[in-house]
């Protein structure tokens, strides 16, 4: 049919046709342009170049002020493995991954379902929104003084115990990376619990129903019902809990300041400790490239579990 | 089309803002990470102002490890500030390695030629010879003394050997003071006692730590260590985690503190009259036989080259840097003294802590900080931390494998 009429048509009018189209298209295109180039060039200056950027300087000599034109090859990322830093930041790194993810969902998810049931459900989840709504430093600011030497919790333990007790949490090897990761779940667990709160919203009612006409107990319920399809929710959280866990930084810099053995408190302080506070610029670099695959990895890796998930609900 | 235009014009003018910004820190700045000093340094910054018809800015950025890593990354993207502050010794010869600042000798010439400076403090801020810095403090490290605790528990004179010492600290322990304040915070103050200890008992090995000639597991080390384990084991120290770190001393608990005399002018504002409340004695060396030796401290101003070459009139704005009325301003304003011998010491115990230094002749020794490789400093800092706050022969041990370990790491790396 389509032939048909482009044959009635003489090959100067179908040019001229086609030509017209063709600005029209290209018209088009260009208001399309202009509506999201702001948005392409922001993220591109100021997320993709940087990125960019760093990985180039991670194949540098930079360090301190000089070795910024010299090409170091893969001797940075050979050193990561050489010294003893990287992998015992790799290890509270993971520590805080666990604690950031787990600590959080377990408590916000007992929170969520707590609250659904009870009176001043709001006013209690305000409360527990509240801490997300300060800054990290200042939070971590209020809880360095909950940890100091004379602080409040080593006041409530002496004053509970009848004896002076003094423990630096902060300065301690085994309870310094605990501390902080207590600190963070303070902080997370109330938006973790909004965020619950409305996957448990989106549950239909009717499959609850008809399981507990069947005679289903609350715990089958929530375990062969609410779980599976409040799952997609969880995941996200999940990885956002995950990415909060791998880049962790600033609770760590101002709460374990004076801690000696801060620079591998977490792979984000190590990366900034080498950078600023050694000048091994590139080097530190490098540390942020192998930081930021890992990120990428570990949430592409939940972001296909939750593709499929969600596939299987449906 | 308008729309296409529209967005050209923004984009031009974005572009025109980002030049700007990139001129910005080659304008006549002064930057500065010593934000407690503001005024005097702002007050400076005036005096050279008029002197040289430039209009020089303070900019302040703190803390000090972003106040470096903004300097490094300036440097190394070769828009260097006319003017910055920075610290002599080793960290100074990193600097000029770099050809980013300028050979000050001809200011000095004049300086010493109109009797501001001498030859000697030329060489606080000299490398290979050459001076690159403008003095913005000199002080001498020495040990500040509560009156009022030494009287209480009935000290007449301050101590002159390190046996007396002892004894004056078993004194004021009897009379429910800690004889020392000795803070742990700021990421730097964990070496005053291990420098101390180390200088006290063998000044060419704390020079030799510096140089890798000695090592931080060596006999020298431990020899200091011990003294300085026996001492927490005595409670000689108050508890490193305190975070003001002059609190102890301000409030009499602690009855002596080993600084920099620049600390007086802090002691000040917290109440202490300088001369009556607190005074000052030089630390007096471990070992008998060996030499006194006193840390001067001297934090330079440096002046970019490429600045100098481009506007000449920073000559007079350096002139006027080293002249008495900016020694003047930094003692009236900040109680800090550049050590211009036409200023005046800005307070008795800064002016009999230079009476102290002439009157003992004793070695004058670069401030570890200053001395130390800087890529390593904040490491071996770390280390000696730790060790405060578990002050145990055995963990002694342990960190003086790993400080030699950075230390080996470090100039293998060379």
């Amino acid at each position: 049919m389509a032939d048909t009429a482009t044959s009635l048509l003489s090959s100067a009018l179908l040019k001229d046709a086609r030509a017209r189209e063709r600005r029209v298209a290209w018209r088009q295109t260009r208001v399309a342009w202009l509506f999201i180039a702001p948005a392409v060039i922001l993220v591109g200056v100021f997320l993709l170049l940087p990125v960019l950027v760093n990985v180039v300087l991670s194949f540098t000599k930079w360090q301190k002020f000089t070795g910024l034109d010299k090409f170091a090859g893969f001797s940075n990322y050979a050193r990561l493995f050489a010294v003893p830093y990287f992998s015992e930041a790799m290890a509270n790194t993971a520590l805080w991954v666990v604690g950031a993810v787990v600590l959080p969902l377990a408590l916000a998810l007992a929170l969520a379902l707590l609250l659904r049931n009870i009176a001043f459900q709001e006013t209690l989840k305000s409360l527990y929104f509240l801490p997300k709504v300060l800054a990290p430093t200042a939070v971590g600011a209020i809880w360095y003084y909950v940890y100091a030497p004379h602080g409040v919790l080593n006041s409530v333990v002496s004053g509970v115990s009848g004896h002076g007790f003094d423990f630096g949490w902060l300065y301690d090897d085994n309870t310094v990376t605990p501390s902080v990761i207590v600190t963070f779940v303070w902080q997370t667990v109330g938006i973790t619990m909004v965020l619950l709160l409305l996957g448990l919203a989106a549950i239909p009612k009717d499959p609850i129903e008809a399981a507990r006409v069947d005679g289903a107990s609350p715990g089958q319920v929530f375990r062969h019902i609410v779980w599976p399809l409040l799952l997609p929710t969880v995941l996200v959280v999940t990885i956002l809990n995950v990415a909060a866990g791998f880049t962790t930084f600033d609770l760590l810099w101002v709460m374990a300041g004076d801690y000696p053995g801060k620079r591998t408190l977490s792979l984000a302080v190590y990366m900034y400790y080498e950078s600023f506070s050694n000048g091994g610029w590139a080097y530190g670099s490098a540390v942020a490239v192998v930081l930021g695959i890992m990120v990428i990895a570990v949430s592409a890796v939940l972001a296909f579990v939750q593709s499929r998930v969600e596939k299987s609900i449906r | 089309m308008s729309s296409l235009k529209t967005v050209s014009a923004v984009a031009l003018a974005a572009a025109a803002m980002l030049s700007v910004g990139g001129s910005y820190a080659a304008d006549l700045s002064i930057y500065s990470d010593k934000t407690p000093w503001h005024d005097g340094m702002a007050e400076a910054a005036d005096i050279a102002s008029k002197a040289s018809g430039a209009t020089i800015k303070l900019q302040e950025i703190t803390p000090t490890d972003k106040y470096q890593a903004f300097m490094q990354t300036s440097i190394a993207g070769n828009n260097v500030p006319a003017f910055f502050t920075w610290w002599n010794g080793q960290q100074l010869s990193d600097l000029v390695a770099t050809g980013a600042v300028a050979d000050l000798s001809s200011y000095w010439d004049q300086a010493i030629k109109d009797g501001n400076f001498s030859a000697g403090q030329k060489d606080l801020v000299s490398v290979d010879g050459k001076p690159y810095g403008i003095l913005l403090n000199v002080a001498n490290w020495v040990v500040f003394y509560n009156t009022k605790d030494f009287e209480k528990a009935g000290i007449a004179a301050p101590p002159k050997t390190w046996d007396e010492l002892m004894a004056d600290c078993d004194k004021l322990k009897a009379a429910g003071f800690t004889p020392f304040n000795a803070p742990a915070s700021g990421g730097w103050m964990p070496f005053i006692w291990f420098s101390q200890l180390v200088l006290g008992t063998n000044p060419d090995a704390f020079v030799g730590l510096t140089s890798n000639k000695t090592a931080y597991n060596g006999p020298e080390v431990h020899k200091a260590f011990q003294i300085w384990a026996d001492m927490y084991k005595k409670g000689y120290f108050t508890d490193p985690r305190e975070q003001d770190d002059s609190k102890f001393f301000a409030d009499g608990s602690a009855a002596m503190f080993l600084i920099g005399d620049w600390h007086s002018g802090q002691f000040a504002t917290m109440g202490m009259k300088p001369g009556v409340d607190f005074k000052t004695f030089l630390m007096p060396s471990v070992t008998p036989d060996v030499q006194q030796s006193v840390i001067v401290e001297a934090s330079p101003i440096v002046v970019s080259k490429a600045a100098l070459a481009a506007n000449p009139d920073l000559g007079k704005a350096i002139a006027a840097y080293m002249g008495p009325d900016v020694s003047n301003a930094l003692g009236t304003k900040v109680q800090v003294y550049n050590g211009n011998l036409k200023g005046t010491p800005p307070n008795d115990i800064i002016k009999a802590d230079n009476e102290l230094v002439a009157a003992a002749k004793p070695r004058a020794l670069v401030r570890w900080w200053e001395a130390v490789p800087s890529q390593i400093q904040g490491d071996l800092v770390a280390q000696m931390g730790s060790f405060m706050l578990n002050p145990t022969p055995e963990n002694g041990e342990k960190v003086m494998t790993q400080m030699q370990q950075i230390n080996a790491d470090y100039w293998a790396s060379k």
